[in-house]
């Protein structure tokens, strides 16, 4: 197994491992309240930061994640403020984001191929001090993604009862979309910053297929994603494949597969009704 | 008068107004201690609105709110207020009917976020949720998936989430609507239980029949405004007279209500 031996592909693998565990626990949520897309969105406005520091020559990484939380403050600001004009805002915003991330990299000389390996991810490009930085708030999303795990339920499956309850719904509402910024960004080295929504919530709909009831899903989204994020790195290392799309329709592989299970499962329940 | 007891829940002179429409106009509404308060009315009477006035779900514009002789802004006990939303209002999917009951839990713990998760949590709070369910007699389908289950059973497991808070006051939004008469009587039961341990009820009701021996006070709200306040028996259309023939806009809603208030 030289594949361990070598440093750039030891952190690969474990900023990998990091991606495929926090991208799922967010997106559970975030697929609760319907959110599906949010993550694409995110990672568009994380473009605008990448752009930002290509062009001061700073670390894209911490600008990449500062402009993400940013915008991710934005974006939830909108929603709370009503659904007419935050649609447009929204994608103002996105589209924004992405346009002037790129236009700031071509400014800093950079041209599309400079950027392919943010936009989809590369194996070399992650950095000690990368590393270090996707470990710290990875734990962090980790954390509260699951030490809160009632109080984030509660507030995504039914909003108005949490705050019947006095739940702060606001700070979590906001604390969602932040930890969902934060996992895009430090997704995006292995993954991509436009295919990192795909991790956030295609095991979470393969781990609703399998597993029954919200905690079960979120651990077993949690395993898919470990899963598919390791095997998709080692893969891609072996036969020379672009890691983020191999992640990613290793991801929709194991949806596929799921979908029979699902199937056994609801029939089960239609018939049966109480087991014996 | 000598001393009143504090009434658990006042409501005086409340106005709401949403999207420039006056939906609540000079409402007063009183939820005594132990007492079942039920809110009648049409549709578009405002009673859900007021409902979700009292919770500070929706804002109010004029008058006061009172829970426990505290004005709502200053009120510190909303965990042990039970809302119990109309289950149409939830769209819940891969989600067991145990999961959504545990959310009630959250009523026990302290500090603004409610702190983390512990083992010492888990285990306190799996004997609440089976006790909740078990007051609802959905022991059995703990597990199930909450979009499987029938509309009757999904209300009873509304309720079942409130009960886990342990509440002084359930506060209901049409426990009954699009429940059939079996599960009606599961509800009735466990309002009955609630009751007898003194707990306060505060319902809005489209029909009141399964309900009606339970139910201490009756306040009828027409257009927004209250159009009754008292006994049951002597609510407009209680009889089968119509001595106060309800205006036209308001005639067909409760007719729902009629046939068995007397039985």
């Amino acid at each position: 197994m030289d594949i361990l031996t070598l440093a750039f592909m030891q952190r690969a693998l474990i900023a990998a491992a990091l991606a495929g565990l926090a991208s799922p626990a967010i997106g559970t949520y975030i697929v609760q309240r319907r959110l599906s897309l949010l993550g694409d969105g995110l990672g568009h406005v994380a473009m605008a930061g990448v752009g930002l520091a290509l062009l001061t020559g700073t670390a894209p990484l911490p600008a990449a994640v500062a402009v993400c939380v940013a915008g991710a403050v934005l974006i939830e600001l909108l929603r709370q403020k009503g659904r007419a004009t935050g649609d447009i805002g929204l994608a103002i915003l996105f589209y924004g984001g992405l346009a002037a991330g790129v236009l700031m990299a071509s400014l800093a000389g950079q041209g599309a191929g400079g950027l392919q390996s943010y936009l989809f991810g590369s194996l070399v490009t992650v950095s000690a001090s990368d590393l270090r930085l996707v470990v710290a708030l990875s734990a962090v999303v980790l954390v509260v993604a699951l030490g809160f795990s009632p109080q984030l339920f509660a507030v995504c499956a039914d909003e108005d009862y949490a705050r019947t309850l006095g739940l702060p719904v606001r700070v979590y509402n906001f604390g969602l979309v932040v930890l969902a910024a934060v996992t895009v960004t430090t997704a995006m080295r292995t993954v991509g910053l436009l295919l990192v929504s795909a991790l956030m919530v295609i095991p979470v709909a393969a781990a609703q297929n399998v597993f029954r009831g919200f905690f079960a899903g979120l651990w077993g989204a949690m395993g898919i994603g470990l899963a598919t994020a390791l095997a998709g790195v080692v893969a891609s290392y072996y036969a020379d494949l672009a890691p983020g799309a191999t992640i990613v329709l290793l991801a929709i592989a194991v949806f596929a597969a799921s979908w029979p299970v699902a199937a056994l499962t609801h029939r089960h329940v239609t018939h049966g009704g109480s087991r014996t | 008068m000598p001393l009143e007891p504090t009434p658990v829940l006042a409501v005086r002179g409340l106005d709401v107004r949403l999207g420039g429409n006056l939906i609540l106009d000079g409402v007063d509404v009183t939820l005594a201690a132990g007492a079942v308060t039920a809110l009648l009315g049409g549709n578009g009477s405002g009673k859900t609105t007021l409902l979700r006035a009292v919770l500070g779900l929706a804002p109010h514009q004029a008058g006061t709110v009172e829970w426990f002789g505290q004005p709502q802004d200053k009120f510190r006990g909303w965990p042990r207020l039970g809302y119990v939303p109309q289950k149409a209002a939830i769209s819940l999917h891969a989600t067991t009917l145990a999961e959504v009951v545990h959310t009630g839990t959250l009523a026990y713990r302290h500090g603004a976020v409610r702190g983390l998760t512990t083992l010492a949590h888990r285990r306190r709070d799996r004997a609440v949720v089976a006790a909740a369910l078990d007051a609802v007699g959905l022991l059995d389908q703990a597990k199930e998936l909450f979009i499987h289950l029938s509309g009757g059973q999904q209300q009873r497991a509304l309720l079942a989430r409130a009960l886990a808070q342990d509440p002084a006051v359930l506060v209901l939004d049409e426990p009954l609507a699009g429940v059939d008469l079996a599960h009606q009587a599961a509800i009735h039961d466990a309002l009955a239980g609630f009751k007898a341990q003194g707990g306060s009820v505060l319902v809005v009701l489209h029909e009141v029949v399964s309900l009606a021996e339970l139910v201490d006070h009756a306040v009828v709200l027409r257009g927004g405004r209250v159009a009754y306040s008292g006994p049951l028996a002597g609510a407009p259309d209680a009889s089968h007279g119509h001595e106060h023939e309800p205006p036209a806009k308001a005639a067909g809603v409760m007719t729902g209500m009629e046939p068995q208030w007397t039985s």
